[in-house]
Order: C-alpha cells, then sequence, then structure tokens
C-alpha cells in the first residue's frame, strides 16, 4: 500500500467521524460513536494494524498522519463527552432549599460589643482611649483618690489585697492619677478595664466587673460640661428620648460628686418593673474632680477644673439586652454567647 | 439608716407625703432606698383601765377582768400573764376591728362571754410581741380615749435613707430634719435640753481623768440616781422599733432613742458597779482582755481605747460596753458617757476586733464633738420624763482638745468657674443659713463661712460649692452640649492588636469568652512552671486566691461548662492579662490571646461534606491566619516541650528572636485533672511580643509584571522526614526566581511502600526582570530533585 492510499483512508475516516458525530444526541449514541472510532477494534485501531505490512519510509509517514488523527479524534470526542454530560446533569434539577454553605459564624462576647460602644461614643465626642494595670498600689487606688487609710470610704470597696501595699484596682479611676502624673492638662480620657471587688457572686454582684472611667481636665471645664457629655452618651447608647438625671451623692474623689440616672428605657419613665417605679435607672458616679486629687498630680486647681465619671459595662449591657444575672456573662455558655 | 417621718415632724414642718419626701430627700444626697407606708391595723380601740381582774371559774390561766372603758365597765376574759388591777390597756370593744380584718364579737369563752379583747402588741399589728397586753400606764393615754398606736396623724412612713460616709451628721433624726428644713426652707426646730437636777454635785460621786486625749478629745458625764429598770412607756419602744431598734429596757432605750435623735451614742453603765468612783480613759495594755456585754471576749492592743474604772476596762471606748458595768434589773444608780472619740481610733479597733456597732458606726465617721452636753442633757431629761429618777447636779466635761471651727473663704465667681452657671448670693446665703453654715466675714466678691463642728466633710471651697449646688438642684444645672474639646491623644497600638485579632478570631468562627483573672491553684500550674503565682491574701474562697499565669485553665472551665451543657463542638478564645510577680513592684501584667478548640470542625454537619474532628492542624491554621492578616513574614514553628501540652506535636511560634506563642494539644494528665473526656487543642500568643514584630506599615510592592511558572514534583520519602525540612530545603535550593514552595498533597498506602510517605509540592517561579521559559526550569527541577535524593534518599514518584 502507498502512503497516498493511506492518505485517502484517513481522509474518509475523518468524513466518516464528523458526518457521525453530528448524530450524537445522547449518551448511548456517543458510546457508539467512540467505540466505533476509538474502540479496541475500532476504525483507527484496525488502522494501526496496516502499519507493519509498510515499508519503512511509508510507515514511519504513515504512523505520524494516523497519530495526528487519533489525537484530533480524540480531542473531539471529549469536547464532546463533555457536552453530552453536562446535557445529562442538566436532567438532574439543583434543589436551591438545600442548606447553603455554613460559613463559620463567631461570637463577640456581649462585655466586648457594649465596650466597644461605649468607646465610640467618647471617641466620637474627643476622648482617648487609656489602659492601666489591674494590680495595683494602695497609693493609686486610694490615697492620690483623696481615700485615706483609715477612712470609711474605704468600705465603699471591698478590696482584694496582695500584701499590705499591693491590691486588685476597685475602680479604674487609678488611671486618672497615672495619666495626671505623667501629662500636663489638657486631658480627655476613658480608661476602660477589669475591676475586682471581695464580693461572693449573685444575680447582682461579681467579683470582677468592668468598668470604664472618664476624665476630662482643661481650663474652664465645668459641671454643666458633664451634664452634657453624660446627656450626649445617653442619646448616642439608648437613643434620642432618653433623659438624664444628677443626683448629689459622695466619692472622695469628686466635689461635687454626683450619680447620674438614665430615664428608663423599658417604660420610657412611666415606671416599671425594671426601674422599680421610679421611672429612672442608676447608672453610675460622676462628679468634678476633687481638688484634693489635683494636688496629688501636681495641678493647679485654681488654673484647671475637671470631670470625671465612671460606668459598669455589665450594668450597661443587662440595660441593653435584658439581662438579668451578672454572673452570665462569667459563665460562658455559648447558648448565651450565641446570643449576641 | 431607717427614720420616721412621724418622728421627723419633732423637728420640722412636713406637708407633702413620704413619698414626695424620699424624692426630695434623694435629690439632695441623701439617697432613699425604701419607702413604706405604715397604717394601724385596727380601729376603734380605746383606752380602758382594768377596775377588776378575777379568776375564771373554768380554767387556771383565764381571768375575767372588768374593765373601764370611759363608759361602762366591760367585762372581758383575758388569759394574758402580765394583766393587772390598775393598768391603763387596749381594749377592743364588740366592734371594733383588730389584726387588719378581724371584727371583735361578743363571744363566750369556756361559758363566761367576753365583751372585747385586751390587745397585745402583735394583735393590732404593732410589733411581733404576744407576750402579753400591751400595758399603756405611762403614755398619759386617758380612759375612754380613743387608742392611736402611735400614729398621730393616722399613717406613718419610714424611709431607709442610704448616708454616704461623708455625712455622719445625717444618721440622726436631727440630722435628716436639719436637711428637710433646708428643703422646704422651714425652721428646724431644738428640742429642750433643761434638766431638772438634784442638789448633789456630780462632782460627789464620780471623777473623770482622760490619760489619752488624742484618742478622746472630750468626755462628758452625767450621774443619774434611784432609778428603777422597768419597760419603757409604749410610745418610746414603738418609735425604737419603727426604726428597727429593739426595746430592751428604760435606760437603754433612752440612750437608743437620743442615739437615733441626735446621732450621739451615749453610754449607760451601772455606777454602782463602777469601782473607786473614776472613770479612767486610757490606751489598753497589750494583750490585756476585756469582755463586752455581748459575752464575747477580746485580746486587745496599745492602740485600742478603754474605758476603765478604778481598777479594770468598763467600756471599749466607742464601740461596746462591758459585761462587769452593764445596765442589769438590779441597776438603780447609772453612770451617762456622752463622749467624743476620735474617728481612726475606734475605727482601727472596730476594724481589728470585727465588732460594729450603731455607736462605733457613727464615731468611725465623726460625731459631734460640740454635741456631747446636748445629747446627754436630752438622754437626762427624756429619762426624768419617763421614770421617776434623780439627776446630780452638774456635768462632768472633760475637753482637753477643744474644738476650732474650720473657716472656709466662698469666692462667688468661683462657684461659677466649678458648676457652670450662676447661682444667686440670696441663694448661697439662704441655703448656708439653712444648714447652719454662718457667714461670719464679707469680702468683696467673698464670705468667709464658719463650718459647723459636726460637719467633718467640709474643708474647702469646692465642699461648700457642693453644698451649695446640691440644694440649689442639680436639675438646676444647665446640660452644657456646646464644648470647647481637647485634641490631645493618647495613642494605643496594643489596643489596636487585641482588637484586629478579635476581629479575626472571631471572623473564623471563634466565640470570645471572658473569664475571672483570679483562680484557684490548680489553674496556676497546669501550663507554667517556676515562680509561684500572686496570691491573694484576703480571698473569699481557695477558688479564686491566685491571680492566673496562663488562660488556657480558664478556657478548660469554659469547654467543661459548655460540655455538660451537651455542647461538645467549641472554638472559643479569650484576649486578657496573666500576671506573674516582680521583686518590690507592682507584678507584670501580660496582655495574651489564648484558644481553644475540641469537638468537631463545624458545629453542624453539613450534608455535602463528611464531619471533622478539629486537630492540631486547625489550632496551627489559626496562628498562620493571624500572622498572615498582621503581615508577620518571619514565622517559625518550632518542636518545644510546651509545658502542659503533648511533647510531641506543641510547638513554639517565633518571630525573629522573639518567642510570640505556642500551639498542641493538651495533655491527657491535665484534661483528667479539669474532667475533660475529649482531645483539646489550644494556641496561645503573647500580645505584646506579636506587636513588636508587627510591621508599622506595609509597604506598597509592584504588583508582578511577568508570568509565574508552576511545577509539581512528587516525591516518595521516609515516613521520619518531616516536611517542613523538606519543604524548606527546596526553598533554599531553588534558585532566586523559586517564590513559594508548597506541599499540597501527601499521600500514604497503595503503592507507596509501607514507611514511606509521598509529598507532593508546588513550585511557582517567578522573574521580576522577564518572562521565564519553560525550558529554564527543567534543570532546576532535574537538579533539586537529584539534591533531594542525596539529602534525604527521596525518589520521584512516577
Amino acid at each position: 500500500m502507498q502512503i497516498d492510499d493511506i492518505k485517502e483512508k484517513i481522509e474518509k475516516l475523518k468524513k466518516d467521524f464528523n458526518e457521525s458525530i453530528k448524530k450524537i444526541d445522547d449518551v448511548r449514541s456517543f458510546e457508539e460513536v467512540r467505540i466505533r472510532f476509538l474502540g479496541r477494534k475500532g476504525f483507527i485501531s484496525e488502522l494501526f494494524k496496516i502499519l507493519p505490512q509498510l515499508d519503512n519510509e511509508t510507515r514511519k509517514e504513515s504512523g505520524k498522519l494516523i497519530n495526528e488523527l487519533k489525537q484530533e479524534v480524540s480531542l473531539s470526542i471529549s469536547k464532546i463527552q463533555k457536552k453530552v454530560s453536562e446535557k445529562r446533569k442538566e436532567k438532574v434539577k439543583t434543589d436551591p432549599t438545600l442548606p447553603g454553605y455554613p460559613w463559620p459564624v463567631g461570637r463577640y462576647h456581649p462585655i466586648t460589643t457594649v465596650l466597644r460602644e461605649i468607646k465610640r461614643c467618647f471617641r466620637q465626642m474627643g476622648f482617648s482611649v487609656v489602659r492601666g494595670p489591674e494590680v495595683e498600689t494602695q497609693y493609686y487606688n486610694f490615697e492620690a483618690l483623696n481615700i485615706p487609710k483609715d477612712h470609711p470610704a474605704r468600705e465603699m470597696h471591698d478590696t482584694l489585697y496582695l500584701n499590705d501595699d499591693m491590691l486588685m484596682r476597685t475602680h479604674t479611676s487609678p488611671v486618672q492619677v497615672r495619666v495626671m502624673e505623667k501629662n500636663p492638662p489638657p486631658i480627655r480620657i476613658i480608661s476602660p478595664g477589669r475591676c475586682y471587688r471581695r464580693d461572693t457572686p449573685d444575680a447582682t454582684h461579681s467579683p470582677v466587673f468592668w468598668q470604664v472611667e472618664g476624665l476630662c481636665v482643661d481650663e474652664g471645664v465645668t459641671f454643666s460640661d458633664l451634664k452634657g457629655v453624660i446627656q450626649s452618651f445617653a442619646w448616642m447608647m439608648f437613643g434620642k428620648d432618653i433623659k438624664i438625671r444628677f443626683r448629689p451623692s459622695y466619692f472622695p474623689f469628686t466635689e461635687p460628686s454626683a450619680e447620674y440616672d438614665f430615664s428608663c428605657m423599658i417604660c420610657g419613665g412611666k415606671g416599671c418593673r425594671i426601674c422599680k417605679g421610679t421611672g429612672w435607672i442608676e447608672i453610675s458616679g460622676a462628679g468634678m474632680v476633687n481638688p484634693a486629687v489635683f494636688k496629688y498630680v501636681n495641678y493647679d486647681s485654681e488654673k484647671y477644673t475637671g470631670y470625671a465619671f465612671g460606668m459598669g459595662v455589665e450594668r450597661i449591657a443587662m440595660l441593653l439586652y435584658g439581662i438579668n444575672d451578672i454572673r452570665l456573662f462569667y459563665e460562658n455558655d455559648v447558648r448565651f454567647l450565641n446570643q449576641f | 439608716m431607717k427614720v420616721s417621718v412621724d418622728w421627723l415632724k419633732d423637728f420640722v414642718q412636713i406637708e407633702c407625703s413620704g413619698d414626695e419626701l424620699a424624692e426630695r430627700l434623694t435629690m439632695v444626697g441623701l439617697e432613699v432606698e425604701d419607702v413604706v407606708k405604715l397604717r394601724p391595723e385596727f380601729e376603734g380601740v380605746v383606752i380602758g383601765r382594768v377596775e377588776d381582774v378575777k379568776p375564771h371559774p373554768d380554767s387556771d390561766h383565764l381571768k375575767i377582768c372588768g374593765v373601764d372603758a370611759g363608759d361602762q365597765i366591760v367585762s372581758v376574759v383575758c388569759g394574758a400573764p402580765n394583766v393587772r388591777k390598775g393598768q391603763k390597756v387596749a381594749l377592743a370593744r364588740v366592734g371594733a376591728v383588730i389584726g387588719g380584718n378581724r371584727r371583735v364579737k361578743s363571744v363566750p369563752i369556756r361559758g363566761v362571754v367576753s365583751e372585747g379583747i385586751l390587745c397585745s402588741e402583735r394583735e393590732l399589728g404593732l410589733s411581733d410581741d404576744h407576750s402579753g397586753i400591751l400595758v399603756l400606764d405611762d403614755d398619759g393615754y386617758r380612759v375612754g380615749e380613743s387608742f392611736n398606736g402611735g400614729f398621730k396623724e393616722g399613717e406613718d412612713w419610714i424611709l431607709d435613707i442610704n448616708v454616704t460616709p461623708n455625712r455622719p451628721d445625717c444618721l440622726s433624726i436631727i440630722g435628716i430634719a436639719r436637711e428637710i428644713a433646708c428643703i422646704f426652707n422651714k425652721e428646724l426646730s431644738i428640742p429642750e435640753d433643761s434638766v431638772k437636777e438634784s442638789d448633789i454635785p456630780i462632782e460627789s460621786f464620780i471623777s473623770i481623768r482622760v490619760d489619752d486625749p488624742d484618742g478622746c478629745p472630750r468626755y462628758s458625764a452625767r450621774v443619774i440616781r434611784d432609778v428603777k429598770i422597768k419597760q419603757s412607756p409604749f410610745w418610746l419602744r414603738n418609735r425604737l422599733e419603727s426604726v428597727g431598734i429593739r426595746s430592751i429596757n428604760n435606760v437603754v432605750d433612752v440612750t437608743n432613742y437620743i442615739l437615733m435623735e441626735t446621732g450621739h451614742p451615749l453610754h449607760a453603765f451601772d455606777y454602782d458597779l463602777i469601782q473607786g468612783q473614776l472613770i479612767v480613759v486610757r490606751k489598753a495594755e497589750d494583750q490585756e482582755r476585756f469582755k463586752t456585754l455581748d459575752g464575747k471576749e477580746h485580746t486587745l492592743s496599745k492602740e485600742d481605747l478603754l474605758i476603765c474604772d478604778g481598777e479594770r476596762g468598763v467600756a471599749l471606748a466607742g464601740i461596746m460596753g462591758g459585761l462587769n458595768s452593764e445596765i442589769n434589773n438590779q441597776t438603780t444608780n447609772i453612770f451617762l458617757e456622752s463622749a467624743y472619740f476620735d474617728p481612726v481610733t475606734v475605727r482601727k479597733t472596730s476594724k481589728r476586733l470585727g465588732i460594729s456597732t450603731e455607736a462605733s458606726y457613727r464615731f468611725e465617721r465623726g460625731a459631734d464633738p460640740e454635741n456631747t452636753i446636748f445629747a446627754v442633757n436630752r438622754a437626762a431629761k427624756l429619762l426624768s420624763d419617763i421614770t421617776e429618777c434623780k439627776v446630780a447636779k452638774g456635768i462632768l466635761d472633760v475637753n482637753k482638745k477643744k474644738f476650732v471651727k474650720r473657716k472656709i473663704e466662698l469666692r462667688y465667681p468661683r462657684i461659677e468657674r466649678v458648676v457652670g452657671i450662676e447661682i444667686p448670693e440670696g441663694d448661697v446665703k439662704r441655703i448656708l443659713t439653712s444648714l447652719e453654715i454662718e457667714s461670719s466675714e464679707e469680702k468683696k466678691e467673698s464670705t468667709v463661712f464658719e463650718i459647723p463642728s459636726r460637719r467633718h466633710d467640709l474643708s474647702k471651697e469646692e465642699d461648700l460649692i457642693e453644698e451649695i449646688v446640691r440644694h440649689y438642684g442639680y436639675d438646676r444645672v444647665e446640660t452644657n452640649l456646646h464644648t470647647n474639646i481637647c485634641l490631645k491623644f493618647f495613642p494605643d497600638e496594643e489596643e489596636n492588636l487585641l482588637e484586629e485579632i478579635r476581629d479575626i478570631l472571631v471572623g473564623i468562627g471563634f466565640f470570645e469568652v471572658i473569664n475571672n483573672s483570679l483562680v484557684s491553684k490548680k489553674h496556676t500550674e497546669c501550663f507554667v512552671s517556676g515562680d509561684s503565682p500572686l496570691t491573694i491574701e484576703n480571698a473569699i474562697s481557695p477558688e479564686t486566691k491566685y491571680l492566673r499565669t496562663s488562660l488556657i485553665p480558664c478556657l478548660l472551665d469554659s469547654i467543661l461548662w459548655n460540655l455538660n451543657r451537651g455542647e461538645k463542638d467549641l472554638k472559643i478564645f479569650e484576649i486578657g492579662k496573666i500576671f506573674s510577680p516582680k521583686q518590690n513592684f507592682l507584678p507584670d501584667e501580660i496582655m495574651m490571646v489564648s484558644g481553644a478548640l475540641t469537638g468537631n470542625k463545624m458545629v453542624k454537619k453539613y450534608w455535602k461534606e463528611e464531619e471533622e474532628r478539629v486537630d492540631f492542624f486547625h489550632a496551627k491554621g489559626v496562628i498562620e491566619t493571624i500572622i498572615k492578616k498582621l503581615h508577620i513574614d518571619d514565622v517559625e514553628f518550632r518542636h518545644g516541650g510546651v509545658i502542659g501540652l503533648n511533647r510531641d506535636s506543641s510547638m513554639v511560634i517565633v518571630s525573629g528572636p522573639v518567642e510570640i506563642g505556642n500551639i498542641g494539644e493538651v495533655e491527657q494528665a491535665i484534661l483528667e485533672k479539669f474532667d475533660i473526656e475529649t482531645q483539646v487543642f489550644v494556641f496561645t500568643i503573647n500580645c505584646e511580643k506579636l506587636l513588636s514584630r508587627r510591621p508599622k506599615r506595609t509597604r506598597y510592592v509592584q504588583i508582578p509584571r511577568f508570568p509565574s511558572i508552576m511545577r509539581d514534583m512528587a516525591i516518595i520519602v521516609d515516613e521520619g522526614i518531616e516536611v517542613e525540612s523538606i519543604r524548606s530545603f527546596i526553598q533554599k535550593r531553588g534558585g532566586k526566581n523559586l517564590i513559594s514552595v508548597e506541599l499540597f498533597d501527601l499521600y500514604r498506602g497503595k503503592q507507596i511502600d509501607p514507611g514511606k510517605k509521598s509529598l507532593a509540592f508546588r513550585l511557582t517561579f517567578m522573574s521580576k526582570k522577564r518572562t521565564l521559559k519553560e525550558d529554564e526550569i527543567d534543570p532546576i527541577i532535574d537538579s533539586l530533585l537529584h539534591q533531594l535524593q542525596n539529602k534525604f534518599s527521596a525518589a520521584l514518584r512516577s
């Protein structure tokens, strides 16, 4: 056989193949064509079987041509196979009601979320966030805040002591002193953090709790400004209908001192179970920085005035979310955490 | 402190309801925590006199009493043991109502008709006392008169006031009344304190010596003789009861009544038990023993102030009297002490001995040194009003440290500088005068005020300003929403880092937990060695006695809590401080992030996937994610025997020269200590160290302009060879254009000999300068394979 005969056979096969594939319309007809051309006894295999009968020169060229043919056919077949199998898939309809992929959902602890909100509010009002140590000295926790040793005011703080001088801070107010010691006025900071008291845990007490302390010192700072900042915070945190109320109180490090209340966010101030019928929710303490404190940090109280305020993070979280037991924050039950 | 509005009305006119009064007091800083309205639980009860007591024919204990009800004699059957002829009693006749809703009827009792009831206090709802009938002999009632039960106006209000520690002057009815007078702009009427004295002077009975004038600046006293100890009249008992004080006997009740009224603690001694007609106020001897009247024996120290007679201690100054000189039923003569003790001395002793009394509570906050005479006179007068007695002539008053009134200059413009509003001078003066803070010198734009001795809390200008504003009204201070702000700011990079890490961990599905930093011994031992942990001296329980040294034990607690509640697939983390002691300084507080994983990777099984347990690599992946997010490029994981973690797998995380954390699986033995029966994988990062390795700001690098070439390479090596050693070897030897080598498959099993594993790496080549050609790569691959063969006996997998 001559090379031209081979070429002719190849051309014929090609034509035949192109005709055949046009008729493919399902898997069965596809398989039939595939076997007819590429099967072990298919046309192309048959064609290869001719090769040994040829002389060297022709065999070499024919082999190359047949191989090319095989590649061409294989490529077509695989393309068609894709189409056919896609067609087959189309028949199994996608059920879009199946659950979507469960991308992981983590949770922030509600204290974190509330703390972030508090920080956001005060940052908007130009406050910086400063942190301080949780283990403190008597000096920073008490003395420099005008709470001398053997003063009954220390009874307001049930304190955990490490030794005569060191203690677990009972409030974040020591950070006030630390900041003022190192920086001249003006100061405008809040200081969030963990605090500790010698309390047995119950629904309203936790031996560890979070507090945010605020301090502003400058020339011309007044009690009236303090009320403004607290009012603005109340609006940002609880909504624009919230009213504030300041009541006189006592903290050794402020003078005048106040407790501040928000109008009850549950009943709108009409009186309900949460506000014990008063229409007001007690939030925390505040006041004008006592000049005695300024003395400790060498601020001139004739020139500068300042205000300070505090708040309990759990308390605010409990009000925001309707949580009724402070211990829930420290149990870390995922069924609790998953709600925030 | 509980106060009765009825009692307050002795001293100030009150025209509003108890509720409104409570509100007004709260708004001047005397927070009323509770308001209780009291009304009599009876109606139609009258005063009767027992004219006749006869035995009941059919009972041993019942008596038939003829009671004069004013209009007629009523026959009443009575079982009270204390009924006597001549007593004035509360008689509920037929038709009267007692105990809230019980209407009294005419009923036969064992055959004898009773036309009423002689009431006990309990039957009238006045107290729990049901030991006998209420006897009203000393109360000035007239027979036939309607009995009001102490409710002069038909009702009373009890206010529970939270008096802040700076206001001991308000720990009294008069103190509160003074505030009320200021609130409503009324006069305060101070009660009469003149005493009818007998002729014998007090000096002939006793003398007083104060050895420690610092501890006892003032000691005043009276002697009262021929007192008969008995029950106090009803009105007095009733008032004490209403504010929560138990009635004892007339003498003790009088001291308590005056304590409540004036705020000044008094102590009554049995004069005849005082030895040597002498009172000495001195410091106790070290180890001196003393028995207080509650029967408890105390060992005193040199710091404690002791009231002594000629021979021994008779009272713990300002705290509690002694058992040896207590008023008892045989007492006839009394020595009445009205002293002013140093607050710190009283507080120290009270704290050390663990005794807190109404007296010590007031002394340690600061009683009024100028009030001793008034108080002792009031007591003497009251006692002689309610019981027959002779008050010895004169008062002993040892006043070694005369109290000097403080003076404070108030500059009017200063008020506005502190408060932010102008308060008219007229209001300022009215408020201060009403609080008995009198002006002593007028200056231009300022006034010097004299502070009464009861106000220890007023020592500077701001204190006066507070007095003014709190009565002027905090609510009248404008809420200023236009304020200058200071733009100085304090950067805190660590805080930012913590927030970023939190976001990453929550983003990949972790739950944030917060635990107490105070833990048990066990919690401090599992994951650290070395220094003993910081210890709380006065911890409430051993469970919270130590400062934590690792966050992981707390995470194990949280895991157990949730496992016990059926939540088994957990990924949790905490950001918080651990503590380590430092010689003579505050401890190191190190901010850490730790996380723990247990159970299945997914909380719920997904229908398209197989369930997968979390393992070491999930923990490792968390760290890899964080460092990738934070662009810390040079992190290496090194084998490290991390304490508490499985030796084989635990690794330390190193960046440059800094160890920033570790990962691993918690040791079985520790899990057992925490009662956890499942595998737990943990990771820890030291935030401060992480922060030190974090690039301040990444610099933009030009996006590659030339395409990269990828080649896959599969080799077979011995099981014992670590992948990272091969990977880094390839990375190092692959030339400068090899930009990454990543393992993408690990295979053991069919076609691979036992003891071997097949590793497939993907190598990416790229040049910054030009497009690489395929045939440049081939020799590199060949060379790498050759080197791998030499170094690791690696075989190419065909």
